[in-house]
Formats: C-alpha cells, structure tokens, sequence
C-alpha cells in the first residue's frame, strides 16, 4: 500500500486493521472500512478492465452503484465465484481475491486492444452484423466472440450459499439513507408510522455523512456532524426500522418493491460460513418515499474514457470518506460549482492540484472565493479538447473557448496530470420513480429530467 | 402483484388468488340448437380488453369465494369489487 | 405425519420457538347457509360460530373458526380419545345433516395441527407469507387463511405468541420440514 496516497486520520477507515487482499494476482494491502475500489487507488491502481468492444483500458470512474468501468470478478472457487461486481460497491474483506474482466491475456496486455487500432474498420453493431452470415458458421465464431467479449464468468458447481426471503409491511418505506432520506424516515415514524429505511451502503448517510466544508453548515454546524447526531438519535426510534447494505432492485403495482440485503458478501469466507448470505425483502408499502439523490454527470470531449478521469464527486468522497487520494497531482474539469468542494476537500488533505479548468466565464459564488484564496489556478472559459496516457492519463491539452462558446481560440495549453476529475452538472436519480410509472419533465434551470407531477 | 380486497375477507396479496377470466358472460339457453361457430364463440372467444374489463376472481387460498373485479388491465388498477350475482358497480 | 399412526409426537425448539404437532384433536368441517344452523350448534356445543370474517369464538372445549361466511372449523382445544370424537360426530351429524340444517364433515385426518409458541412466530411466518399479520398479531382469536411457503394454511390466534396452524395432511411434512429449516436461522 503506497502510504503518501493515504491521509491519516478518517473515522470511517479503521486504519488499525488492515486487511490484504489480491487483484490479478499480486497481493495488496487496504484497510478495514475500504472498498476494493478505494484499496486499489490507495495502492495506485486505476486501471482495472478492458472496455468491451474496443478494449481501451478502463479505470476507476466512480465510487457506488452507479460505476460503469470497475466491474471485476470476485474469487475463482467454481461454485462461488461472482462476477460483475462492482469495485466500487465489494467492501474489502480479508483474503478477496478479484480479476478484472474483458481482458485477454491480461489486463496491462490485451490482445483485443488491437480493435482499437482497427477501431475504423469496426463500425458499431459489427459484432452483430458481421458473425451473422453465413447462418451455419456461427458455432464456428461463437467461440471466438464468447472468449473477446464475454462479460465475466459464471460459477460452474452449484451455489453452496444460503439465501432468505421476508415479506414485510409497512407504511411508509424511505429508498436511500441520505440527508432528505434520514429526515423523511424521521418525520414518518415520528407520526406514528411503521417506518422502513433503506440503505445500500453499510452507513447510513449517503454525501452529507463526510461534508465537511466550510459552505455546507446546518444550525452553525458541519453538516456531517449535524448528521451524525441525527442518525445516533433516529436509531431510538421505535416505529422506525433502518436495514444498510439493502439495495432496492425493483418497484412493481401497488408499491411492491424487492429488495436485496447483502448480510456476509462483507465479510471473510471464514466469517461467512453457515450464515445466510442474502435476503430478499418483499415490501408492501402504503406509501413510498423515494430519496435517492443524484449522480454527478461526465462531461464530453476527446479520449475522456482513460484511467485516472474520474467524476469530481467520486474523487472528493475517495479523499474524505476513504482517505484515499485518487492522484498526486489532481485537475478538476467542471462547468459547475461542485468541483470547487472537491479542491477544497483535496487542498485540506494536502493533494496538489495542477488547476481547475472551469467552461463558464466566471463564477462570484462562496465556494469559488474560497478555492480562489488558496491560490489555485483557475482557468476560466476553456476547455479540455485531449488527453494523452494510455494505461493512466498523463496529459491535459486545454484551450480557450470562443465567445459564443461554439469553438475554440488561442493556443493549446498542455498540463501534465496523472488524475482528473469531471463534473458535469447533477443527474437526479429518477429510476425507481420512473419504474414505479412516473413521468418526467426537463428542469431548464439546472438542466435535469425531474419528477412531474400528474 | 396487485392487493385484491375480497369481499368476505378483506385485502389480501393477489398470490392468494386465482383469476377466472372474463365476467357475465351468459351460458346460452339452448346449447343444442347452437352451430358449432356459435358454440365456438361462447366458450372460447373473449373481448381480452385493453382498459376496464371485467373478471371473475376466486380466493382460492383464503375462502374460496367467487367474485367479481372491475380492473383496467392497463395499469392493475381495481375500480371495483363486487359479490356474484350482484349488478356491476358502473354500467357496462 | 403422512402415516396417521406415527404423528411427530415431538417437539422442536428454535431460541425462542418451540413448534409440536398435537393430536389427537377433533377437526369438524360446517357448512351451512340456514337461519336456524347458529342457534343449533349453539345448543349442541354451547359455542356460536362467528358471523364476523376472520375471527373466531372459543369455549373451555372447542374453537369454531370462520373460514367463509357459510363456512366454519371445529376443532377441540384439548386432546380427545377416537372415541368421543365419534360421539359428537354422530350427535353434529343427528342434528345438522339429518335435519337439512347444512353439512357436517369430520376432517379430524384431513388436517394437521401445529402449535407454534414463541416470540419468533411472525419472523418465521414472513418468510414465505404474503400475508400481513400487523391486525392478526394484535387480536386475540383472528384467524387466517393464507399460503406458507406455497401451501394453504388456516392460522389460529390462540394467544399473544401462540398459534395454531392448520395444514393437509398431505403437506404438512412438506411444510413440516420447511419450518424447521427456516427456524434454524431466526
Ligand atoms: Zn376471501
């Protein structure tokens, strides 16, 4: 474990036990408290598979559910292993094993990356279209295809694993632990509703549990603290019921949802055995409340898939909550305010960063005159047009953005970085109402698909 | 899964039933004076309705009762439930 | 259990659970739509069968649970030799069936009874019920008739944290092992 990427002090990494563990074979050290993704950054690993039709190399991009690259395989028994988990969701037990995905002979060297170079000639859909003639050839490229583009391997001997089932009732079921999920779970069980709290972390919490900027403040506190004493009071509540690490998967008729509670996927093989591994709850609400936050959005330009370009959120929850540096020498690329907390999140754990590029022409808000008196380069009006680095970014190239913001001006500006981070703006996330039969309607003033109401 | 509220025993998981197809559907006085298309018609063919419809439901694991359901079979949504042999809630 | 003559006759405990079949117990199926049937088996047994859903009425001797509104479930609160069950048979069947009251129906080995003791109950119920028993679990006397794991049952609310179960013969070892396997784990 490369410790000048740790910081040391963090309440939720208890860094007195340290857990090893395997990715591709070499042996690693994190902490108890770390993700698999968290460990790997802290051991200055990014990159982690192969994307699936080009194999460009993929990195680390997020930290939770919504993680689009660090999807691994989990152990190699045949009747156990698991695949497409999510790095950024398995919480670091000691003795996991993990391989990444979509990659042959190995990830650091993949034959498929080839594609890439042929990328011209494989226009999209040639997988389909090309291994489907002549019909009877198929069996022929099936293997071929299966072996370049499989998504992970399947368990081979029956799952040895116990699972359980429970039904539950109750009026008011809350889907996400966070700020507006703890206080609606609050206000429900307090009117005298039976109360059910959903969380798929294994705190309760969600972004607020580690803000601890100087801008976000509720009552004249930090609002993780303030949480923090919410949580420690809403635990004594009697009508109210809280299950973490329980996922909601699906919002049928007559609010029935299924969710999944991981209860031993935490824990090591040892630790696990004649335990029931998962439950699935069958809900029957009255009323669903859903608070499941928003995801940070990407934003686009030239070669914005390569490791070491993650979203700005994610690098900023590594640092505080994990105490994992994504980087040593950090841009931020944002046409928002967000990406100032992640500077200011970083600056106070000591990470450099080469520079914001910022897409607006100036922004006067709180938060930005904060980052500005630490005397962090801002380049305001550009914007990223390449980046350079094949198994890890390396280089930044930026230029200025024309008036009317339709080109670009002046001269390249080129910035040696080996992290950068992105935000685009705040996706609200709107499944689970749209799945329940909601529809949407497009907010202008922040640019989001939001609920309607009929 | 919808709730389906039986008219004897109260709101129960739709598990707990079975479906009986389509409602007030009138067995023809004469079955022998019919032609076989006729007959056909009776027993098989059904409007299978796209909105509200009306169904035959049967508590097979609570108390085995028949009844009927007004359901729009495009949302689950149950407007109404009434006991065999009873008029139809809204007028067909 | 599926043998009539080698019942469990043993009781299991789980923490806080203890599971036992019980027999022999008279298990008597009525029928019947008549105006005069209540007041008949009120003389009869001293005990009138609930009219309202999902309840049930309760003497030193025997339950009558309601099951549909033109049908109910005797059943003995204690155990009772062959043959004084064939006895109040015999009298029910005189005085109902004979006289076109409604139909009398002995189901003594139709169904088997499980008592279920403990403040588990309702966790090993929800395992494999759809059935909500916020109401049940408060209401002294509430009866149930749902599915466990798949199978019909008639579920009796004999007291706080004790429950009589219901289940056919012919399940009920089915049913009998889920249980013990699903208890293991409360
Ligand atoms: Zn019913």
């Amino acid at each position: 474990m490369s410790k000048e990427l740790r910081i040391n002090s963090n309440k939720f990494i208890d860094q007195t036990t340290r857990l090893s563990f395997k990715f591709n074979g070499e042996k690693l050290y994190g902490y108890k408290g770390d993700t698999l993704a968290s460990a790997l950054l802290a051991n200055n690993i990014h990159l982690v598979g192969r994307s699936f039709k080009y194999h460009r190399p993929r990195g680390i991009m997020t930290c939770g559910s919504e993680e689009p690259n660090a999807i691994v395989q989990i152990g190699n028994d045949p009747s156990l292993t698991d695949p497409n988990v999510r790095a950024t969701e398995i919480e670091l037990y000691e003795g996991l094993e993990a391989f990444s995905q979509n990659c042959w002979p190995n990830v650091k060297f993949d034959i498929g990356g080839i594609n890439n170079l042929l990328s011209p000639l494989l226009p999209a859909g040639f997988y389909y279209k090309t291994f489907m003639w002549p019909a009877s050839f198929w069996e022929k490229y099936e293997f071929f295809i299966r072996h370049s583009a499989g998504l992970g391997k399947s368990p081979t001997k029956p799952d040895p694993d116990i699972y359980d089932h429970k039904y539950y009732h109750c009026d008011v079921l809350v889907v996400g632990g966070g700020i507006s999920g703890i206080m609606a779970a609050k206000l429900s069980a307090e009117n005298n509703n039976e109360t059910l709290l959903l969380d798929d972390k294994n705190i309760l919490g969600g972004a607020t549990i580690y803000q601890n900027n100087d801008c976000f403040q509720i009552d004249s506190t930090h609002t993780n603290y303030w949480l923090e004493k919410e949580i420690k009071n809403i635990k004594n509540i009697k009508n109210l019921t809280i299950k973490t690490r329980t996922s909601l998967a699906a919002y049928h008729g007559y609010n029935y949802l299924l969710a999944k509670e991981n209860l031993t996927d935490h824990l090591s093989p040892d630790e696990r055995k004649g335990k029931i591994r998962q439950r699935l709850w069958k809900i029957r609400a009255k009323k669903v409340i859903i608070a499941t936050g928003s995801i940070e959005r990407p934003l686009i330009f030239n070669n914005n898939d390569r490791p070491g370009i993650m979203l700005s959120s994610a690098i900023k929850k590594f640092i505080d909550f994990y105490g994992v540096k994504a980087g040593k020498e950090i841009t931020l690329f944002t046409n928002n305010d967000s990406a100032y907390e992640t500077a200011i999140s970083l600056k106070k754990s000591g990470v450099n960063i080469v520079s914001i590029i910022d897409i607006r022409d100036k922004s006067s808000s709180k938060i930005v005159k904060e980052v500005e008196k630490h005397n962090i380069k801002i380049y305001w009006k550009h914007t990223i047009v390449n980046t350079e680095g094949y198994r890890r970014i390396s280089f930044i190239e930026i230029m200025q953005l024309s008036d009317d913001g339709s080109g670009v001006i002046g001269k390249k500006i080129k910035l040696k970085t080996d992290c950068l981070g992105i935000s685009g703006g705040w996706t609200p996330m709107v499944h689970l109402f749209t799945q329940s039969g909601g529809k949407l309607k497009f907010r202008s003033d922040d640019n989001v698909f939001f609920t309607r109401q009929e | 899964m919808f709730i389906i509220n039986c008219p004897y025993c109260g709101e129960r998981d739709q598990t707990e039933f079975s479906s009986g197809g389509e409602a007030h559907i009138v067995r023809p006085k004469q079955p022998t004076e019919l032609s076989d298309d006729e007959w056909a018609k009776f027993l098989f063919m059904r409007k299978n309705i796209k909105g509200i419809q009306f169904e035959r439901w049967n508590h097979s694991h609570g108390c085995r009762k028949w009844f009927n359901v007004v359901r729009d079979t495009s949302n689950d949504k149950i407007h109404a439930v009434y006991k065999m042999g009873e008029k139809p809630p809204v007028n067909k | 259990m599926l043998n009539f003559e080698t019942t469990v006759q043993d009781s299991k405990s789980y923490g806080d659970l203890t599971l036992s079949e019980v027999e022999p117990i008279l298990k008597i199926n009525l029928r019947s739509n008549k105006r005069e049937f209540s007041t008949k088996i009120g003389k009869l047994l001293s005990i009138i069968p609930p009219i309202e859903a999902n309840t049930s009425s309760s003497n030193e001797d025997y339950s009558i649970l309601w099951l549909s509104p033109d049908e109910w479930l005797i059943y003995s609160n204690n155990k009772i030799s062959y043959e004084q069950q064939n006895l109040l048979e015999e009298n029910l069947f005189n005085n109902i069936s004979n006289t076109n009251q409604g139909s009398v129906t002995n189901v003594t080995d139709h169904w088997v009874m499980i008592n279920l003791k403990g403040s588990k109950i309702y966790d090993l119920l929800s395992k494999s019920s759809p059935y909500d028993f916020k109401n049940f679990k408060m209401k002294k006397g509430s009866v149930a008739q749902t599915l466990l794991n798949h199978t019909d049952v008639i579920l009796h609310n004999i007291d706080d944290n004790n429950l009589n179960l219901f289940v056919r013969r012919s399940f009920s070892e089915d049913l009998w092992l889920w249980i013990n396997d699903s208890a293991r784990f409360l």
